[in-house]
């Protein structure tokens, strides 16, 4: 069977999940096996899918906020509070061309609260 | 849109603005080149569902893997980079239909692109469709006139008939194909002519001509052109018969040219390699006998109870070296209801159209050949065999006896007879009256060189001094034994009275 670079991701994260493996043994393993199969050539891609695919493994939801300078402080609540939260992982990033208003991604669902998104929504509605 | 609209959404927007909050699945563009992309996310991602790129560029998804979702592009890729959103829009890929779009010229996703105002429509179609069931389909009972002798004598196309055009590059294939669209003038046949991966300039010329005959007037042009991407080649033959499944829901019959299947099957093998799909025979992907069964499928006739429409496909298919055992070839002869083979050979011998009749066949056609024609034509299509079987052999010997001598002299004539110009269709009375002269030996005493002109005169005596025979045919296509007698007496005065 064909193993894909997800299906790599998934095994270390499980076997990273288990607590009595330190992870730098577990990473050692892990190099071998790859090199024992001679799939080195996946790294890049297994690493891309680590992340999301622990997060899985714990029921850590990623959570990536971006928000116009101007709602920082507003956010920062929100933020803080999930941050407290070990079920959220949450990633914020200030963009200015957002202009206003904020963007919340989750997974592949995005909410869209900021002033780009409804620009965009007029001028697509101006176009047709 | 007129500026006072633009002003008037915009001030209402401006006064109606509440900050509301959207949520939509998105992807996110991993990989980008060739026309293709590779996106993860769109977890609720249908097949064929078209994708927003933003800064206008639309693509729809063909591969939903387990972690990602491979997309074509319908435009090039230019703005388009790695780590890029992708929208899914919750439509299937759908074309605007409706009457606005006769006699325009409009690329594959429907948007108008003959230089003239767009096109005014409100509804639009999915390119993809399930065929017309067999409860509400009929039997194919009503000629489509080509105007071209050799096939409506011969090879009969029938309303809701699937007739493939195969031969050779530079055999006549899209002459046919326009020599019938332009027959179909007064015809209340709405006719598609979709061109895929065609130079603009042999577009253009097609155009020019349709319009010079009056075609344009119920013609659509779909174009899918050369330097498109493959992906716009891919769904141009979809474009159109989603076009014209909007008049055959109104019940009106509908002609739809593919010109040509081949370059269809080019494009497609192209999308499906770059999407790493499996390649097999010829480099084709598996599934490549499915792309185009069905879409000929979506042809049909449909019974009263369903409106009655048709469409009536003529696909068109041009072999190499003609080798019409080649893998597409062969997929699309078992798929249609017949097919025109158009030979090289014929066509530099000045045998124009270079029909093969021997090669040729309808399978379906015959039952909606008009009465007059079915008998006349039944000669015609054995003698011409004869002729052929004879030919041949009489290439071995010099004498030859005056049967055989007699039927070689026939088989010229009528081959002559059959030979025909191109944008000059004739109506089915005028091509009674010249195969009935013909398979009679009416043109046996005439010399070869002169049979076009015998034709064009012969018409035009029929037309202007013996008008009851035409009038007799017009009002009852049969060959009652009254026409009969005053087609003969015709054809004898006429005869006597010029020298051939």
């Amino acid at each position: 069977m064909k193993l894909t670079a997800k299906k790599y991701a998934q095994a270390l994260a499980q076997v990273l999940g288990e607590s009595d493996v330190t992870p730098k043994t577990v990473a050692k393993h892990f190099m071998d096996t790859l090199r024992r199969r001679h799939q080195t050539r996946l790294l890049p891609a297994i690493l891309k899918h680590v992340e999301s695919e622990w997060c899985k493994e714990k029921g850590i939801t990623q959570v990536n906020v971006e928000y116009a300078p101007k709602f920082k402080d507003a956010l920062a609540v929100f933020e803080a509070s999930l941050k407290d939260s070990k079920k959220f992982l949450v990633q914020s990033t200030v963009r200015e061309d957002l202009l206003g208003g904020y963007r919340i991604k989750i997974d592949d669902t995005l909410i869209d609260a900021s002033l780009k998104g409804r620009l965009t929504e007029l001028s697509n509605k101006l176009r047709t | 849109m007129a500026q006072d609209n633009i002003l008037e959404l915009l001030k209402s927007e401006i006064k109606n603005y509440h900050a509301t909050v959207t949520s939509e699945k998105i992807g996110t563009v991993v990989e980008v080149g060739d026309g293709i992309a590779r996106i993860t996310g769109l977890s609720d991602v249908k097949a064929a569902e078209m994708l927003d790129f933003g800064n206008d560029t639309y693509g729809f998804a063909l591969n939903l893997e387990e972690d990602s979702v491979g997309a074509v592009l319908l435009s090039h890729a230019k703005n388009i980079k790695e780590g890029d959103t992708v929208k899914g829009t919750g439509r299937i890929l759908s074309v605007p239909v409706g009457e606005a779009l006769i006699g325009r010229v409009v690329n594959a996703l429907g948007q108008t692109v003959d230089g003239k105002a767009p096109a005014k429509t409100t509804k639009t179609y999915p390119i993809e469709k399930v065929a017309p069931g067999v409860i509400t389909r009929q039997s194919v009972n009503r000629p489509l006139q080509t105007g071209i002798m050799a096939i409506d004598g011969m090879i009969p196309v029938g309303r809701g008939q699937r007739e493939l055009i195969i031969g050779d590059r530079q055999t006549g294939k899209t002459a046919i194909a326009i020599d019938t669209i332009i027959n179909q003038k007064g015809q209340n046949v709405i006719c598609i002519y979709v061109a895929i991966g065609q130079k603009q300039s042999k577009i253009a010329k097609i155009v020019a001509d349709l319009e010079k005959k009056g075609a344009m007037d119920y013609t659509i042009v779909v174009v899918g052109g050369a330097s498109d991407p493959a992906a716009l080649n891919f769904i141009a033959p979809y474009s159109g018969v989603a076009m014209g499944e909007y008049f055959l829901d109104q019940g009106k019959d509908v002609l739809v040219v593919y010109d040509d299947l081949s370059k269809h099957a080019w494009a497609y093998r192209e999308i499906s390699l770059l999407l790493r799909r499996p390649p097999g025979r010829e480099a084709y992907p598996g599934d490549i006998f499915y792309l185009h069964s069905r879409l000929l499928e979506r042809a049909c006739n449909l019974n009263k109870d369903f409106g009655g429409g048709s469409i009536t496909a003529l696909p068109v298919i041009e072999t190499q070296a003609g080798d019409v055992s080649a893998y597409i070839p062969t997929n699309v002869i078992s798929i249609t209801d017949g097919q025109i083979y158009l030979e090289p050979d014929l066509f530099y011998k000045g045998v124009r159209p270079a029909v093969n009749v021997g090669l040729s066949v309808s399978r379906v056609g015959s039952a909606a050949q008009v009465k007059a024609m079915k008998k006349v034509a039944g000669r015609l299509r054995l003698d011409l065999a004869q002729f052929r079987e004879l030919a041949a052999f009489s290439q071995f010997g010099s004498d030859l006896d005056a049967s055989t001598k007699k039927q070689l002299d026939r088989g010229k004539a009528l081959t002559e007879m059959l030979k025909q110009p191109q944008y000059n269709p004739y109506p089915v009375q005028d091509q009674v009256v010249l195969i009935y002269a013909g398979v009679n030996g009416y043109l046996d005493d005439v010399a070869t060189e002169k049979i076009f002109t015998f034709k064009e005169k012969f018409l035009h005596y029929l037309k202007n001094v013996e008008r009851s025979v035409m009038k007799m045919l017009t009002e009852k296509p049969e060959i009652t034994p009254e026409l009969e007698e005053a087609l003969k007496k015709a054809i004898v005065t006429f005869k006597s009275e010029n020298s051939f």
